[in-house]
């Protein structure tokens, strides 16, 4: 028995054929709704002001302050920073609620472990209706990526770099979580890098992390992380997300808020990533 | 009308036809989750073309801040929907004999 | 009070990362059966502060309107937070009666997922803020994919999948919609939208109003999009297609009932003016239509699903005649629809799980099984139909007054017509229960409390605030009328 950790995205592919059993006759309703949307959401996109052009509504109203005052209002040094942490941090709250919930929904319906091989030859043996000839000469190309993905295990050199990669994109995860409040979109970066390096572990050492109950955990504490630094300021008699008593100086207490707060999204997003990680238990070939 | 306000808009309202049509005609779970990324991707372009500034004379240009804010946020819904319905996905294809719509639709008529 | 309108939120959703965090059976159990009574004692002194003093607002952080996000509890958004809050109060704690059986980490999740609906409710009826509504309504769209899919039948998980594509595409309509609405105004706020809004009658002003108003029909189930929701009529748990279709709906519509009126009301012109001809659309495709249908129909789920859509398509209808008696009306409309709804669901739920035939010939089983729950659905029904001495009439009398105002006669007769078209509906179905055939049962299985319970006191409280329709009549005026003044 040899198994291989994979996201669950490509368990997903592995799932989906390039043929359809039933060939596939585009519906002529579908297809005239879709053309209509798209040729009246094109009318209305062309009638915006110009990509880039001065004094379009959307630079004028809210934006200047974003592009003038945040760096004093808030103390970060980047402006979509300022806007996701501070003066929009509800949203970033929410988002990080939502990814809870998308948490405890995996969490339902987690799924039991199936042998794509099996899965494979199930493939194999329908009668499928005869696709083009451009996808008859993909097929072999695909079950060489499945074996390569679902079958072998990485050579001695290939484990020890995977093994080697995790730490190393730990910490370049947190560097990019930390400096978010210099670079715009760190948290997701963040979740990205972590998750990469998980898959890198999983790969090596075969750990199965899909559906799994710490990493519910990590993202539960992550989510009650983010709403505890949301809550936080009610003790000094501030507002919700008001973080200027955070610091010494009102943008010092800022910039600290905005970090603590996009670090509990960050880590939200790497353990429901990272719970995605599920082990494929492949059966020896006869 | 700029190129890249050409190029921006077009693409959005054709990612988003495109999307549009493969959640409605597509029998098939997972192509039907990637019709619904399409429709998020084709919002995520409109906003980041909204978040262009004029050129300022010493080259250094910002982004406008808040629409880059609002497609950070987007990418967090979409990707969660999207996630969870791979997730509900791969529960049926483990509790069902296919992901294709209409092969599920028959076996439920069977059983 | 100062805190309220944020923590009605955010408390619940801290309740439901402890729950996903400590999945301990007695603390799970405390928070599922107190929160929802907590979180409608605190909706009911917000209404009372609101009557009173006036408009409660919290800006978060500090960061005041257009650049920051605020939420405000005005007439309409506490008139909301009531009703929706009033159903899950019965509806939410009832849930775990079922889950006993369930392994204590299962039972958890589900509380955890009940209670991020309860603070997304809560949100979306607080939230001036488009941006944030989204990720609100996004949170209550993954929470109720969720809890239908706990069901862990293979059915409830496919209908799950197929409401969560379904609603996910009606928020990508509603994010496309809101990026166009900003680059004409530059803010998401809603009071700022509204005023700088005003006037505009601009292609993409149009077109992205349009997005939004179609991304929330898809989401609210109005009539063409109504198929979601009738599938998890069917398939989901029965008393959670209940809060589904109860709670879910209702929340939507009000916020369909806001952005119709409050912000767009003033701007592009396909909402205000040569409205007449646009109204009388409205009202066929969203009422007329799936009323005609119901009329046809042999099986009471697709009734329901069917008369349900056309109710709350009274909402848009009342909404799009943009006058004070059309906000009113969309307002009762919300107040019926919670109740009715609630009690329908509930009663097709108590016969999917007795499996009792849910064909419209054999429906007259109901009555020997529990004449209670049959008078709920047919009180609940001809509420639908806006029948007088239910919760119906008001918002179909004040319906018809917008329409009068508005000078649409074409949208009063279409209104008029879908009115006796739905009675004619309700009446079939009512004729079955109370004269149609018994048929044997063999061995009687006894309704769940969780849904016998809940039809009865809501098909009563069709009845009751039927009879009693000053006491949210009054209420919905005041709020149209705040709503309609615009910011102070």
């Amino acid at each position: 028995m040899r198994s291989v950790s994979a996201p669950a995205i490509w368990r997903a592919g592995v799932l989906t054929r390039v043929r359809e059993k039933v060939p596939f006759r585009p519906p002529l309703t579908a297809l005239a709704l879709s053309l209509a949307v798209g040729a009246l959401l094109a009318v209305g996109l062309f009638d915006l002001p110009e990509v880039g052009a001065a004094g379009s509504p959307a630079l004028e109203h809210v934006a200047p302050r974003y592009l003038n005052d945040a760096r004093i209002e808030t103390g970060a040094t980047n402006a979509t920073a300022a806007v996701v942490g501070a003066y929009r941090g509800i949203d970033s709250l929410l988002a990080t609620v939502l990814v809870g919930v998308a948490v405890a929904v995996g969490g339902l319906v987690a799924v039991p472990v199936v042998a794509p091989a099996a899965l494979r030859s199930r493939r194999r043996s329908e009668s499928s209706v005869a696709a083009p000839r451009f996808w008859h000469r993909l097929e072999p190309w695909r079950d060489r990526v499945d074996a390569v993905l679902a079958g072998a295990a990485p050579t001695k050199l290939a484990r020890f770099l995977l093994v080697l990669a995790f730490p190393l994109l730990s910490l370049l995860a947190v560097v990019a979580a930390w400096s978010h409040v210099d670079g715009a979109g760190g948290a997701l970066a963040a979740g990205a890098i972590a998750a990469a390096g998980l898959v890198a572990l999983a790969t090596a050492t075969r750990l199965s992390l899909g559906g799994s109950a710490m990493l519910r955990a990590v993202a539960g504490s992550s989510v009650l992380f983010a709403l505890a630094v949301a809550h936080a300021p009610l003790m000094e008699g501030a507002g919700l997300l008001d973080f200027a008593g955070f610091g010494e100086d009102f943008a010092d207490g800022q910039r600290l808020g905005i970090r603590l707060l996009t670090t509990g999204l960050a880590f939200a997003i790497i353990a429901w990533l990272a719970g995605h990680l599920v082990t494929i238990e492949q059966k020896s070939r006869p | 009308m700029t190129l890249a306000s050409v190029t921006f808009h077009a693409a959005a309202a054709a990612i988003f036809a495109t999307g549009l049509f493969t959640v409605i005609a597509r029998g098939n779970l997972l192509k039907k989750l990637l019709g619904l990324l399409l429709l998020h991707v084709s919002v995520w372009i409109v906003f980041v073309a909204m978040s262009g500034t004029p050129a300022s004379p010493d080259g250094a240009t910002i982004a406008n801040p808040l629409p880059i804010a609002f497609t950070l946020i987007a990418i967090v819904l979409g990707t969660t929907a999207m996630m969870v319905g791979i997730d509900l996905a791969l529960r049926i294809r483990a509790s069902a004999v296919s992901v294709e719509d209409d092969e599920i639709a028959a076996h439920e008529l069977k059983s | 009070m100062t805190h309220v309108p944020a923590l009605l939120v955010l408390l619940p959703f801290t309740a439901a990362a402890l729950c996903l965090l400590l999945p301990i059976r007695p603390l799970v159990r405390l928070f599922g059966l107190v929160a929802p009574w907590v979180s409608l004692g605190v909706a009911a002194l917000v209404l009372d502060h609101v009557l009173r003093v006036g408009p409660l607002a919290y800006a978060f952080g500090d960061w005041a309107a257009p650049s920051g996000v605020v939420f405000r509890a005005d007439g309409l958004s506490a008139l909301a937070l009531i009703v929706t809050n009033l159903v899950a109060a019965v509806l939410l704690p009832l849930l775990h009666r079922d889950s006993a059986a369930h392994p204590p980490g299962r039972t958890a999740l589900q509380s955890a997922l009940a209670l991020a609906f309860l603070g997304a409710i809560n949100g979306i009826a607080l939230s001036h803020d488009l941006f944030s509504l989204i990720i609100l309504i996004e949170i209550m769209t993954l929470a109720t994919c969720g809890l239908i899919a706990a069901g862990r039948i293979r059915r409830s998980l496919v209908t799950a999948f197929h409401a969560l594509v379904f609603q996910s595409t009606g928020t990508a309509f509603l994010l496309m919609g809101t990026a166009m609405l900003y680059a004409r105004a530059g803010s998401v706020d809603l009071l700022d939208l509204a005023g700088r809004l005003a006037g505009a009658n601009d292609r993409a002003t149009t077109i992205g109003a349009a997005m939004v108003l179609l991304g929330l029909a898809i989401k609210g189930g109005l009539f063409p999009f109504h198929g979601w929701l009738s599938r998890t009529y069917i398939d989901a748990p029965a008393p959670i297609a209940a809060v589904v279709g109860g709670i879910a709906p209702t929340a939507i519509a009000y916020v369909l009932l806001r952005i119709s009126t409050a912000v767009l009301g003033g701007g592009p012109s396909f909402l205000s003016a040569n409205g007449a001809w646009g109204l009388a659309a409205v009202a066929a495709l969203f009422v007329l239509a799936p009323s005609a249908l119901a009329a046809l129909q042999r099986d009471i789920r697709p009734v329901v699903a069917l008369l349900a859509a056309a109710h709350l398509g009274y909402v848009a209808v009342g909404a799009g005649a943009i006058n004070l008696a059309g906000a009113t009306a969309g307002m009762a409309v919300i107040v019926a629809h919670g109740v009715a709804v609630t009690a329908a669901v509930a009663a097709i739920g108590c016969l999917q799980h007795a499996q009792l035939p849910t064909a419209l010939d054999q429906l007259g089983t109901l009555r020997r099984r529990s004449p209670m729950v049959a008078a709920a659905l047919a009180c609940a029904l001809f509420a639908f139909a806006g029948v007088p001495l239910t919760v119906g009439f008001a918002g179909r009398w004040h319906v018809a007054l917008g329409m009068i105002e508005r000078d649409a006669w074409a949208a009063l007769i279409l209104v008029a017509l879908s009115s006796g078209v739905a009675l004619i509906a309700a009446a079939r179905v009512a004729q079955r229960l109370l004269f149609g055939p018994v048929a044997p049962i063999e061995r009687p299985v006894p309704f769940p409390l969780a849904l016998s319970v809940p039809a009865t006191l809501f098909g009563l409280a069709t009845v009751y605030f039927g009879l009693n329709a000053a006491l949210y009549v009054g209420l919905a005026d005041e709020a149209a009328k705040l709503l309609m003044r615009g910011p102070p």
